[in-house]
């Protein structure tokens, strides 16, 4: 049974159909021909205008702006690797600054506070000595006030013990004489 | 698609030998297969019977006919259809189910221009491409990213269209013909693929539409080469340049204008061979393989073994279709460009 299909499969294959006309793979229908003719300049013209321009525009437009993209950021990484060059030298530079600027006020500092206390020293020594003679000018006046006022209280004494007045000259003759008896 | 249509007709082919013969008193269901294609089929069908029975040489029962192989492949007035859309009643048997194209030579007086299906699958992949590359080309003079798949996809063809086949075989004026290999392009591929959609047909698979191509390949080529370097300077460039001694470049020149002037022509007459055949033997060997389980039907046993096999394959070879689809569009629009690229320069 099955051998017998297999025998008329060869058959089968190369049988003609009793209907139909015999199949021509190379048949051509020219109005096939024109009709893709047609069609196809159509759409070329079409597309032309409406796709393929727009397209490749856009497509060149993007293209060179990705371009454009890639050349800004290899400038801008260039730039940013400048700076940050730049910065930490700047950075560098502000802390020896730095260091040199405390080092100044330390210095600063202590040449104020050297001043200020010779000053203060000064200042001092210079109250006290000023205090000193004062009291040295005043003891004066008051040793010379207490001789007068002793020797005229003297002379008076003596005046009166005497009984007699004294003239004026005599007066300052007298006081004179006990002034230099007195200071001896 | 074939696999449908081929196991409908072969079960109506069935139903009618049930009725004809007579001979449905035993109610044997051995036939597993049909089970799972078809649910209309309810009663039962007999016993495999001697095959010599049946008339196998005859044009409706033979699967693997040539008529019966080429009809799917070739152009006609009418597209097939699933035939359970034409059944009226379970008990109908359905020799043709097919749809008439619709008529579009509107404008042609009676008589002429019948829109055939071919005629009418290139409208069709003409809407598809206008408004597919429209629309892309709206979205992208937007100046928008490019976003989502299927942009990305068209995008990617065109691209590749320019870098792969446009540029390095054209050359620095590669842009001028860009228009015409884009629409060269995808209007090969778009016809391709509507040969892959079920009941529709491959329109490349039709010698005078590949041969309508290649002839615009053909006004391409001559024309951009006589722009280029004159009607006079087209001719000769033709005939490579030879040092002959005494005077024999007088008989060698015609000669070789002769032999260069007819490869010239024969290379463009092979671009449309080629893509017409590629088509047609692809969608040829589906059919055949196909058209194995409508033979081998009249054996359960030889069924149960073949049909699986005839399924893997046509799964297989759709697959490869799907991918001569691609690479002969590819080829055609490679070799176009080829072409134009060596009419630019002389030889």
């Amino acid at each position: 049974m099955l051998a017998n299909l297999y025998f008329n499969i060869p058959v089968l294959l190369l049988a003609e159909s009793g209907h139909g006309e015999k199949p021509n793979p190379l048949a051509f229908p020219v109005d096939l021909g024109i009709w893709t003719l047609i069609i196809f300049l159509g759409v070329l013209a079409i597309l032309t205008k409406f796709a393929w321009k727009p397209i490749m525009e856009a497509l060149d437009a993007r293209e060179r702006s990705i371009s454009d993209d890639i050349d800004a950021a290899a400038k801008a990484k260039e730039e940013a690797e400048t700076n940050a060059r730049q910065y930490e030298e700047k950075l560098a530079n502000a802390n020896d600054e730095a260091a040199a600027v405390m080092a100044e006020a330390r210095q600063d500092a202590a040449a104020a506070k050297e001043r200020i206390l010779a000053e203060a020293n000064e200042e001092a020594v210079r109250t006290r000595d000023r205090a000193m003679a004062d009291i040295e000018a005043a003891k004066n006046a008051a040793v010379q006030q207490l001789a007068e006022s002793s020797a005229n209280s003297a002379v008076e004494l003596a005046g009166s013990i005497v009984g007699r007045s004294l003239e004026k000259a005599d007066h300052s003759k007298l006081i004179e004489e006990s002034l230099k008896r007195f200071g001896s | 698609m074939l696999l449908t249509e081929e196991e409908k007709k072969k079960d109506h082919d069935h139903e009618h030998k049930d009725g004809a013969d007579h001979d449905d008193a035993h109610a044997v269901k051995s036939d597993s297969q049909h089970d799972d294609h078809d649910g209309h089929e309810a009663h039962a069908v007999e016993a495999p019977k001697d095959p010599s029975e049946y008339d196998l040489a005859d044009g409706k029962e033979a699967f693997l006919n040539q008529t019966h192989l080429f009809h799917h492949v070739q152009d006609s007035y009418a597209f097939e259809v699933p035939k359970f859309l034409c059944k009226k009643n379970e008990d109908e048997i359905v020799e043709n189910a097919t749809v008439g194209v619709p008529n579009l030579s509107l404008f042609l007086p009676k008589g002429y221009g019948k829109t055939s299906k071919f005629m009418f699958l290139e409208v069709i992949a003409a809407l598809i491409l206008c408004g597919l590359f429209i629309w892309l080309a709206g979205k992208m003079n937007k100046g928008d990213k490019p976003k989502g798949k299927f942009w990305n996809l068209l995008e990617a063809f065109v691209v590749f269209v320019r870098d792969e086949i446009a540029k390095p075989n054209i050359g620095h004026d590669y842009k001028r013909f860009l228009p015409f290999l884009l629409t060269l392009f995808f209007f090969i591929l778009a016809l391709n693929l509507l040969g892959m959609v079920p009941f529709l047909g491959s329109a490349t698979g039709a010698l005078p539409v590949t041969a309508a191509l290649a002839l615009c390949v053909f006004a391409v080529v001559a024309g951009s080469g006589i722009q280029k370097m004159g009607f006079a300077g087209f001719l000769k460039a033709q005939v490579p340049h030879m040092d002959l001694p005494f005077n024999l470049d007088k008989v060698m020149i015609p000669l070789m204008f002769a032999i260069e002037i007819f490869g010239f022509l024969v290379k463009h007459a092979v671009l449309a061979i080629r893509l017409f055949a590629n088509m047609l033997a692809g969608h040829l060997v589906l059919a055949i393989f196909v058209g194995f389980i409508g033979v081998v039907s009249v054996s359960t046993s030889l069924s149960l073994v073949v049909t699986p096999a005839s399924v893997l394959a046509s799964i297989a070879f759709s697959l490869l279709e799907l991918f001569v689809a691609f690479l002969q569009a590819y080829v055609f629009t490679f070799l176009a460009s080829l072409f134009i690229g060596s009419a630019q320069h002389a030889h």
